[in-house]
C-alpha cells in the first residue's frame, strides 16, 4: 500500500475543483458537487475542536474522508500540519466493518504513537517510534465512532478519528462553498477597536503638543531676557571634627540591610535549597 | 586617611558575612555532599539514536547493588522514556543514579519540589546521583524551552515503599 491511496480521495478532489465552480454555479458542476458531497458525516462530537483536550486539529477542514467499501486504508502518521509533522492524514476517516488500517509512519516530527482516547477499537500502538514505515495496523470490525491521538503532540492538536460503519450518530453538513466567510478585522473587533482608539489618542495628543507650542512661541515677549541673580554663599555656623559627629542613621541603616541579606541567605541556602530534597549529590 | 570608628565597624562586619556565606557554601559541599552536575556522564557518538549506545539501549530502571538503582531517561519532543507514558518507579531508601539524554533538542529534567535539576543535551549523558528516603510522587518537568509542544512535556517520579517495588526493568 504505497502513500499516494491515502491522499486525495475522490471527495477532496471534487472539492477542490469545485471549490472554484461553486462561485459561478454552473448547473452542471453544480449539481455533481452535490451527490459528491454527503449529506451526513459522522458526528465527531467536539473532537476537533479547541474544547476537547489537545485542542483544535488544524488540517481538519470539517470534512470527513470517505473511504466506506475498502478493505484497506492507509493513515500517515506524522503528515504535515498542527505546526510541523504533528497530524494524521486524513484526520477524519470513513470506513466500514471489517475494514483493516494500516499507520504508516512518515518518518518526521520525532516520535509519534497511536492511542485511542474513545470508542470501541481500543487502540494502542506503545512507545512512540520515530522511523518511517508500517508500526502498527487495527482492523476495526465494532461498529461506532472511534478518536485517537499521538501522546507525545496531544497538545499540539495531533488528534484523528476513524468512524466505523453507517450505524453511527451522525450531523447534518451544508454542502462546502455555500457561507461567504464574514469580514474579520485582524486581531479580532476588540483589537481592531483597541488599534483605532490608539491612533486616535496619539493624534489627539500629537494635536495638542504641537498646538500648545505654537501658542507658546506666540506669546513669547520679543524683548531682551530676564537678568538672573545668584543666592548669597552659605556660612556654616558651627564646625565639628571628623570623628565628633556619629552617624547613627546611616548605621542603623546598614544594620537593617546585613539583617536582611543574613535573614534571605538562610532562606535561600538552609530553607529552599538544602530543604528540597533529595538533592544532587554526585 | 581618616576612617570613622563607625565605618571600620560595618567593613569588618561586611568581611566577616562574605565569610559566613562561603563558609556556608563550603559546609554543603563538603559537610552535606551536594555535588554539581558537570560532564562526567559522557557523550554519545550517534547523539539522534541513543538507542546504538550501550547506555541507552532499553531506557529504564535498572537494579546494580542492594538499594542502588541505575535510571536511563532519554528526552524528545515531548516526553521522557521512561517518565510520560509510565512513571518512573523506585523504591523508598534507595540510592539512585539518573543518565539522562536527549536525542533531538535541549530539554530540561527537573523533579519538581526537589533540587533534581539537570539540562539534557543531545549527545550528552548528564550523570547525577540522588537518594529517595520517603514514598512520594513527583513531577518531572521540562524547563528548556524544547518546541510548540514544550508546555505539556512532563512525566513523573514515583518513590514507592520497599515492599511494593517489583524490582524494574531488567
Amino acid at each position: 500500500m504505497s502513500r499516494s491511496d491515502s491522499l486525495p480521495t475522490r471527495r477532496t478532489i471534487l472539492k477542490t475543483i469545485g471549490g472554484a465552480g461553486v462561485g459561478l454555479a454552473v448547473s452542471g458542476t453544480a449539481s455533481g458537487q452535490e451527490t459528491a458531497a454527503p449529506a451526513v458525516e459522522p458526528d465527531w462530537g467536539n473532537w476537533f475542536t479547541a474544547q476537547a483536550r489537545g485542542g483544535e486539529v488544524d488540517n481538519y477542514d470539517g470534512t470527513t474522508v470517505d473511504r466506506r467499501g475498502e478493505s484497506e486504508v492507509t493513515v500517515l502518521v506524522g503528515s504535515e500540519g498542527n505546526g510541523g509533522f504533528f497530524a494524521f492524514d486524513p484526520p477524519a476517516l470513513w470506513i466500514d466493518p471489517g475494514t483493516t488500517v494500516i499507520f504508516e509512519w512518515t518518518g518526521e516530527g520525532g516520535g509519534h504513537n497511536v492511542v485511542s482516547e474513545s470508542g470501541p477499537a481500543g487502540m494502542d500502538s506503545g512507545a512512540p517510534i520515530a522511523e518511517p514505515g508500517v508500526h502498527f495496523e487495527h482492523t476495526f470490525d465494532a461498529t461506532g465512532i472511534n478518536t485517537y491521538y499521538c501522546v507525545p503532540h496531544l497538545a499540539l492538536g495531533m488528534k484523528a478519528g476513524i468512524a466505523v460503519g453507517d450505524d453511527i450518530p451522525t450531523v447534518q453538513v451544508a454542502p462546502p462553498g455555500d457561507e461567504e466567510p464574514g469580514f474579520e478585522p485582524p486581531g479580532g473587533i476588540a483589537g481592531f477597536t483597541l488599534m483605532l482608539l490608539m491612533v486616535g489618542f496619539s493624534a489627539v495628543a500629537a494635536f495638542g503638543v504641537l498646538a500648545g507650542e505654537s501658542i507658546t512661541s506666540l506669546r513669547r515677549p520679543a524683548g531682551e531676557p530676564e537678568e538672573l541673580t545668584e543666592a548669597e554663599p552659605f556660612e556654616p555656623t558651627r564646625e565639628i571634627g571628623h570623628d565628633e559627629f556619629d552617624p547613627i542613621g546611616t548605621a542603623s541603616l546598614i544594620a537593617i540591610y546585613f539583617a536582611i541579606l543574613v535573614i534571605m541567605w538562610i532562606f535561600v541556602y538552609f530553607i529552599e535549597f538544602l530543604g528540597r530534597g533529595p538533592t544532587v549529590i554526585g | 586617611m581618616e576612617i570613622h570608628r563607625f565605618e571600620s565597624v560595618w567593613v569588618l562586619v561586611s568581611i566577616v558575612l562574605i565569610l559566613g556565606f562561603i563558609g556556608t557554601v563550603t559546609y554543603g559541599a563538603v559537610g552535606i555532599g551536594i555535588k554539581m552536575v558537570d560532564d562526567a556522564g559522557g557523550t554519545i557518538d550517534d547523539p539522534a539514536n541513543p538507542a546504538t549506545s550501550d547506555a541507552f539501549r532499553d531506557p529504564g530502571v535498572y537494579q546494580t547493588g542492594q538499594n542502588e538503582y541505575e535510571v536511563y531517561v532519554v528526552a524528545q519532543q515531548f516526553l521522557f522514556d521512561p517518565g510520560t507514558s509510565q512513571p518512573i518507579r523506585l523504591p523508598a531508601n534507595s540510592r539512585v543514579t539518573f543518565h539522562i539524554t536527549s536525542v533531538d533538542v535541549i530539554h530540561g529534567f527537573e523533579v519538581s519540589g526537589t533540587n533534581i535539576n539537570v539540562m539534557a543535551i543531545p549527545g550528552q549523558i548528564a550523570t547525577i546521583t540522588v537518594d529517595f528516603d520517603e514514598p512520594a510522587t513527583y513531577g518531572i518537568v521540562c524547563h528548556e524551552y524544547c518546541g510548540a509542544g514544550h508546555h505539556s512535556m512532563e512525566g513523573r517520579v514515583e518513590i514507592v515503599p520497599q515492599a511494593e517495588f517489583d524490582g524494574g526493568s531488567q
